[in-house]
C-alpha cells in the first residue's frame, strides 16, 4: 500500500506541474513578460485574458484529450505502442479538414467535417478489423495503419492539388497549431466528460489488457467496453484535432510516461495520461511562442523534435530492463 | 452446496466444419473433481470456453447454479465460475501482487478498490502456488513455470464455486503439478467443484473423481475415473498401446512397449 501512496503523491506532482507550466504559458509569450502583480495598462490585460489564456487552456484540452485517446486506444490493440495516429483517426480528422479549408468552408463547417470523418475512419477501421479471436488485435493495428498510410497519400494529394492562398493554412493546421484555436471551453468540458466516462471503468480496462478470453472469465462486458472505449478515445481525438490541428506523439508518449511514472494501473494511470498529454503540449506552445518571438512555430512540429527523442531513450531504456 | 453446480444437456461443439462433441450430457456437483481428457485438437478447450460462455452455445443447454449461462450476468457468472485460460497472457508492466488482485475484479462494486480483505486473499493465494515474497516482482520477469502459478494465484484469487482449468499443470515441474493438484482436490472436497484438461491420465487417476474423454469426433465418455480411464478407452482415444499396473498404492496406465515390440502394427505410436 505504500507503493500506491507514492503512486497518488506522484500524480499530485505531475498535477502541481501541469499548473506550474500553466501559469508559465500566461507569464511568458511572444510580447514578453507580463507579471501579474505589476501595475497593468489594457494591452496586458487583454494579452492575459483574451490571448494566452484561452490558448494555454486549449493547448491543455488538446493534450488531454490526446493522452486518453492515446490510453484507451493501447487497451483496445494491447500494444503500449499505438496512439490515435495508428489507427488512423488522426489521419481521418485532418482529411475532413483539409478538405473544408480547400472548399473555403467556414471555421465551424471546418471543425464538424473534421470529427466526422475522425468518426468515420474509426467505423471504417472496426468494420474492416471485425473478427473473432486473438486475430483481432493484430488486424486492428494493421487496418488502422494501412488506413492512416491511405489517408497520408491523400492528404499529400490535396497539397498538392490546394491553391497558393489555402496552402499556409493547410500546412500549419496539419503540423498542430494554436493559434487559430477556438474557445477553449468547447474542448474542456469534453475532456471533463469523457474522462468522468472513462474513468470508472479503469479496472475494467486493467482487465481488459490481459487479453479477451482472461477478461470475459473474470466478468468484464468486454464487447460494451470496447465499443465504448473506442467511442471515448475517437470523439476524444476529434475534438483534440478541432482545437489544435494535428499534433503527434502526445497520444504515444503521454500515456507511454504515465505508466512508467504511476503504474499500469488505468486509475492513475487514466489521470497521469490526461496531465502528461496537457503538460507536454503546453510545454510544446510555450516553446513556440517564445523561441524566435515575436516569429511563432507550429506547436505540433515542436512536439515532435522532443517526442521522438524521448520516446526513443524510453524505448531503449527498456529493451535493456 | 449440494446440488449440480453444471448442468449441460445435449451440448454439440463445432470447430468451423469439423463435429467435435455431440449431444454430450454431463453435470459437475459440488465436491466433484473432473479430468478432461482427449489427443490434442479433440476439443478440450472449445469446451471448457463453451462452459465458460466465452463461445457461443451452439445447440444444447448450460446451466450454471440452475440458471441458463446466458442469463447471468457477467460480473456476477464471474463470482460463481472462473477460468484459467491455456495460455494467461498477462497486461502492461504489471507486479505480481497486482496481477493476482486482478481475480478479485467481479467481487468489486464498480467504485470500490481492493481492500485489505482482498490483499489478504491474493496474498494467501500467491503462498499456495509458492510465489509469497514475489510480490513486488515485475510479473515479465518470472519464468514460465512461475507465470503459470501466478494465474493459477489468480483464479484462486477469484474463488469461484467451479473452477474450469485449461491445462493447468503446462510448464510446472514435477514438485508443483503434485502440489497444485493436491490443492485443487482440496478445494473439490471443500465443496468446488472443478473441471479441468490434462494430459496425464495417471495423475486424472489419482486426484480426479470424474473423468470426461473425448474423442474428436463427436464421441465422448464420461464417468468415474476408474470406470472412463481403462487401457481399451484410452487405447481408442489416442491409438496407442496402452496396460494397466495395480498394486495397493493404486491403479496406472502406462503405453503397453510389450504389445508394440510384437509387432502389431496397430499398436505402434502413429500419428492420427
Amino acid at each position: 500500500m505504500n507503493r500506491l501512496r507514492w503512486r497518488v503523491f506522484v500524480l499530485v506532482l505531475l498535477a502541481l506541474a501541469a499548473g506550474g507550466i500553466l501559469v508559465a504559458n500566461l507569464l511568458f509569450g511572444s510580447s514578453g513578460l507580463v507579471w501579474p502583480g505589476a501595475p497593468q495598462g489594457p494591452l496586458e490585460q487583454a494579452i492575459l485574458l483574451e490571448l494566452r489564456l484561452p490558448r494555454v487552456l486549449a493547448a491543455f484540452a488538446a493534450g488531454g484529450l490526446l493522452g486518453l485517446a492515446g490510453a484507451l486506444i493501447q487497451v483496445l490493440t494491447r500494444n503500449p505502442l499505438a496512439d490515435p495516429y495508428i489507427l488512423g483517426i488522426s489521419g481521418g480528422a485532418a482529411t475532413g479538414a483539409l478538405l473544408a479549408i480547400l472548399f473555403g468552408l467556414p471555421l465551424w463547417l471546418q471543425h464538424l467535417s473534421s470529427s466526422l470523418s475522425a468518426l468515420a475512419a474509426l467505423l471504417l477501421v472496426i468494420a474492416l478489423a471485425h473478427g473473432e479471436g486473438a486475430w483481432t488485435r493484430h488486424r486492428l493495428l494493421l487496418t488502422g495503419v494501412v488506413l492512416a498510410a491511405a489517408l497520408g497519400a491523400l492528404i499529400t494529394l490535396l497539397l498538392a492539388l490546394a491553391p497558393e492562398t489555402a496552402l499556409r493554412g493547410m500546412l500549419f493546421w496539419l503540423m498542430g497549431d494554436l493559434a487559430s484555436a477556438p474557445a477553449p471551453w468547447f474542448a474542456l468540458i469534453g475532456l471533463l466528460a469523457l474522462t468522468l466516462l472513462a474513468l470508472p471503468w479503469a479496472r475494467d480496462l486493467n482487465i481488459l489488457t490481459r487479453g479477451e478470453a482472461s477478461a470475459l472469465a473474470l466478468g468484464v462486458a468486454v464487447p460494451a467496453l470496447r465499443w465504448g472505449a473506442y467511442l471515448i478515445a475517437a470523439a476524444a481525438t476529434a475534438l483534440a484535432v478541432i482545437t489544435a490541428g494535428s499534433i503527434g506523439f502526445v497520444g504515444l508518449l503521454a500515456p507511454h510516461l504515465a505508466r512508467l511514472l504511476v503504474g499500469a494501473d488505468h486509475r492513475l494511470a487514466l489521470p497521469g495520461a490526461i496531465l502528461l498529454g496537457g503538460s507536454l503540449v503546453m510545454l510544446a506552445d510555450l516553446l513556440a511562442r517564445t523561441l524566435i518571438a515575436p516569429q511563432q512555430l507550429p506547436a505540433g512540429a515542436l512536439l515532435a523534435l522532443i517526442g521522438a527523442p524521448l520516446f526513443l531513450t524510453l524505448l531503449y531504456r527498456e529493451a535493456r530492463r | 452446496m449440494n446440488g449440480a453446480l453444471l448442468t449441460v444437456e445435449h451440448l454439440r461443439l463445432s470447430q468451423g466444419r469439423r463435429r467435435l462433441l455431440d449431444a454430450l450430457d454431463m453435470e459437475v456437483k459440488a465436491g466433484e473433481c473432473w479430468a478432461l481428457l482427449g489427443r490434442n485438437g479433440a476439443g478440450k478447450t472449445t469446451l471448457l470456453h463453451t462452459l465458460a460462455s466465452i463461445r457461443p452455445v451452439e445447440a444444447g443447454s448450460i446451466r450454471l447454479l440452475g440458471r441458463h449461462l446466458a442469463e447471468w450476468r457477467a460480473r456476477e457468472r464471474a463470482q460463481c465460475l472462473g477460468l484459467l485460460t491455456q495460455d494467461a497472457s498477462q497486461g502492461f508492466e504489471e507486479t505480481v501482487l497486482e496481477a493476482a488482485l486482478a481475480g478479485r475484479h467481479p467481487h468489486l462494486g464498480r467504485w470500490a478498490s481492493e481492500g485489505i480483505e482482498d490483499e489478504r486473499i491474493a496474498l494467501k493465494a500467491l503462498h499456495d502456488c509458492g510465489l509469497a515474497g514475489f510480490e513486488r516482482r515485475a510479473v515479465q520477469s518470472l519464468s514460465g513455470g512461475e507465470h503459470r502459478r501466478l494465474a493459477l494465484a489468480t483464479l484462486l484469487t477469484q474463488d469461484p464455486h467451479l473452477l474450469l482449468l485449461d491445462e493447468p499443470l503446462n510448464h510446472l515441474d514435477l514438485q508443483w503439478q503434485w502440489c497444485m493438484l493436491h490443492q485443487l482436490r482440496g478445494l473439490s472436497d471443500n465443496g468446488r467443484g472443478i473441471v479441468m484438461s490434462l494430459h496425464d491420465p495417471n495423475l486424472a487417476l489419482r486426484f480426479c473423481t470424474h473423468a470426461l474423454l473425448l474423442d474428436g469426433m463427436g464421441g465422448w465418455r464420461s464417468g468415474s475415473v476408474s470406470e472412463v480411464i481403462t487401457p481399451a478407452a484410452l487405447q481408442q482415444a489416442y491409438g496407442m498401446a496402452m496396460r494397466l499396473i495395480e498394486d495397493d498404492e493404486g491403479r496406472w496406465v502406462v503405453p503397453d512397449t510389450r504389445k508394440m515390440r510384437a509387432g502389431d502394427e496397430a499398436m505402434r505410436p502413429r500419428p492420427p
